[in-house]
């Protein structure tokens, strides 16, 4: 166990002394589709002008669906005031992909759905445990979070707010 | 191992320093290092009478996960380090015990190409033939060991290749995949006008699976190759799809694990069909799936969740709370035997169907806020066949036996206003539980009562509340009854207290209680609790995990970087 620990030390202190000068994410050739089959070439959705949410949900997971349900409720309002688009990357296994489908128009989200089921965006940014919220702005992350409860949703619009400003 | 590690960090240590002190002199982007954290420790009680818990030897366990990726343009390598000390957590794999780097690879990427060596994930359509994933609650990560190979010569084709071995915790299975996969855009391939005709996509598989024997029985399959094919359509609001499964004959194995003497060989197959419509704020979805004989390990001999080939996993609703989450469908795909080999399963078939509608605000049901309303229904029964002795038995490819599995439930979620809002759930299930789990009852009959409320205090305050109920007939552990409270302050902050009380039997009541707290921020995320748990999914603080049962203190925490 000690060992392990030292390990970790290690580790966070390679991430110290490296963090600062490492690039922002290199998406490289990651790229999931919508439910018609198109393909998004992800290192272009996060270079938008315009701010950019992703987030990762999937059908098992109940505060991802309160996330994008509370959300959907201020969305239209959100693109008005800040130009932003959600991206709703669905981490379901390929089992669900026709529920997943089906769950978001029958709740009435409108926003841009896309699937990874093989999880290959959710482990090249290192995401553990869902739900998992990331906003790009320009290139840059600007703003990320893990978990969702109640009023997650308003400090997410002050964080976008406050750095498109 | 731990020295091997070392050196590897020191490594990892040097060229970041190196690439962060060039970086700032030149300003060029040499790659970037990320990966990721996790832990989770459990300090069991020595013993729990209540629920018959007794601790085992090391009271102190953990597991925990350490990711390391570097990329760099088209260049990307990593590795992941796995400690299971000073012993697993209980109910995980016994043979992750100990420690050491578990998985590394090395990849390049380019517009066209893309090539992998070392351990990767991969699953070539929906995973009917082949899949390889992690899921860390589960103790899984089957990974394959080997190469891979993607093209995708233009937005129209995506072709892939792989070879190589599953991991099975330190080391691989024996068994030697190899497969193919070809996704087709049509519309793009013969420039068909989606708007107008619709979007239609195809895709053919191909996995041969190859594992020596030894034993005494004649012509033994020692190489066994599996087939599919799949298709979509999707013109505006319906979407159909279909796929059918082949695998050429194969030996038998029963539940213990033992191959069965014989020289009746099987084949096996799936059939799935699917189907969405949606309307405004309105969807169905319907699914058929038939499995005969058909979920695979890459070695014979392994068990449970090792070695998994492929993926079948049980289409029905997920429910998300504890007392739904208590009789849970688990797919019956393979021929199950009793020993003695006889025959008591040979598959199953069954279906899905989901309904879901948002009554608008100011409709008639959605009154001033809206209203949103789930019906789902699904079954699933064995598949038939006459008489179990394994060299006569005679299997229906088509034709339903006994009923391993029913539910139905209803979902209506409403705001009241902008600070209320409630969720309501009722189900009704029916499972076979000696077909299922291989004990009690065929006939286990359930009706659930979930009634839940949010109530927003203040900004980023808080209150979720739910109270469950579960009537249970045909178990010995008869009702259930459950409550939770959660207090959050959003986005950090959340503190909750839940018992599930298990009261409906004379010999063994049991309070399943649970308090605890959670904090994130950013990426990081830390839950202490302490408590009983039953096995199953627990979401707290908006993060899920399935924890296996137990008394004692728990503390989660993960962090990305």
């Amino acid at each position: 166990m000690f060992n392990f620990f030292k390990n970790i030390f290690l580790v966070l202190i390679t991430i110290l002394i490296s963090n600062a000068s490492f690039a922002q994410d290199n998406l490289n050739e990651i790229k999931l589709k919508n439910a018609k089959g198109k393909v998004v070439q992800m290192s272009d959705v996060m270079q938008s002008d315009k701010p950019v949410i992703i987030s990762f949900w999937a059908t098992w997971c109940s505060p991802c669906l309160r996330e994008l349900d509370a959300v959907n409720e201020v969305y239209e309002s959100w693109q008005e005031k800040l130009g932003v688009t959600l991206y709703a990357v669905c981490v379901d296994d390929a089992r669900s992909k026709a529920k997943a489908v089906s769950l978001a128009k029958g709740k009435g989200w409108n926003y841009e759905i896309l699937y990874d089921p093989n999880q290959d965006l959710k482990r090249v940014l290192n995401i553990i445990n869902i739900p998992y919220t990331l906003v790009y702005h320009k290139g840059k992350l600007i703003y990320k979070h893990t978990g969702y409860s109640p009023g997650s949703e308003d400090v997410l619009f002050e964080k976008i707010q406050a750095a498109i400003l | 191992m731990n020295f091997r590690f070392s050196i590897l960090l020191m490594c990892f240590t040097t060229i970041s320093m190196v690439v962060n002190a060039q970086s700032k002199k030149k300003k060029i982007d040499l790659g970037k290092l990320s990966g990721s954290i996790e832990s989770n420790m459990q300090y069991y009680n020595k013993k729990d009478d209540a629920i018959g818990f007794v601790a085992p030897d090391d009271r102190f366990r953990s597991n925990s996960y350490l990711k390391v990726n570097y990329q760099n343009k088209g260049f990307s390598a990593g590795l992941q380090y796995e400690a299971y000390e000073p012993n697993i957590l209980l109910g995980f794999p016994e043979n992750l015990k100990g420690n050491g780097i578990t998985n590394y690879y090395a990849a390049y990427s380019s517009k066209y190409v893309s090539a992998t060596l070392g351990h990767f994930y991969e699953q070539f359509g929906s995973g009917l033939l082949l899949r390889s994933w992690e899921d860390r609650q589960l103790g899984i990560n089957n990974a394959l060991f080997g190469g891979k190979l993607l093209i995708t010569p233009s937005d129209a084709v995506t072709i892939k290749a792989v070879y190589g071995k599953k991991r099975d915790a330190y080391t691989t299975g024996n068994g030697v995949i190899w497969g193919s996969d070809i996704e087709l855009s049509l519309n793009k391939l013969f420039k068909i006008n989606e708007e107008k005709n619709g979007a239609f996509t195809t895709g053919l598989s191909y996995v041969g699976k190859q594992e020596s024997y030894d034993g005494t029985i004649n012509n033994y399959p020692e190489t066994v190759h599996l087939f599919s094919i799949r298709s979509s359509y999707q013109k505006n609001n319906i979407s159909l799809n279909a796929e059918y499964a082949y695998r050429t004959k194969d030996g038998s194995i029963n539940d213990l694990g033992k191959i069965i003497n014989t020289n009746r060989f099987f084949t096996g197959n799936v059939l799935q069909l699917g189907a969405t419509i949606s309307g405004k704020k309105e969807s169905w979805n319907f699914m058929l799936r038939k499995v005969n004989n058909f979920s695979m390990y890459t070695d014979r001999q392994a068990k449970l969740n090792q070695l998994i080939l492929n993926y079948v996993p049980a289409l029905t609703k997920q429910h998300h709370f504890a007392l739904t989450n208590i009789y849970v469908y688990n797919a019956q795909t393979r021929f199950s035997f009793l020993p003695g080999n006889n025959l008591n399963s040979a598959g199953e078939m069954g279906g899905q169907v989901e309904w879901l509608k948002t009554f608008p605000k100011k409709s008639k049901l959605g009154g001033k806020t809206g209203l949103q309303l789930g019906v789902n229904f699904a079954y699933y029964a064995a598949l038939a066949f006459d008489g179990t002795d394994i060299n006569t038995t005679k299997i229906y490819n088509f034709k339903a036996g006994e009923t391993n599995f029913r539910d139905f439930s209803i979902e209506v979620k409403k705001s009241w206003n902008s600070k209320f809002k409630t969720n309501f759930t009722y189900m009704n299930v029916l499972y076979n539980q000696n077909k299922i789990e291989g004990f009690g009852s065929d006939n286990v009959q359930s009706n659930i009562v979930v009634i839940e409320s949010i109530i927003k205090l203040k900004k980023t305050h808080s209150i979720r509340a739910d109270v469950q109920h579960i009537w249970v007939k045909n178990d010995y552990r008869g009702n259930w009854a459950s409550a939770t409270i959660e207090y959050t302050i959003a986005p950090m902050f959340n503190f909750f207290v839940a018992d599930l009380y298990n009261y409906g039997n004379d010999f063994k009541k049991a309070h399943y209680y649970n308090v605890g707290t959670s904090f994130t921020k950013g990426s990081a995320s830390i839950i202490v609790s302490y408590g009983r748990q039953r096995e199953g999914l627990m979401c707290v603080g908006g993060v899920c995990r399935l924890v296996p049962a137990s008394t004692g203190l728990s503390i989660a925490t993960s962090f990305s970087f």
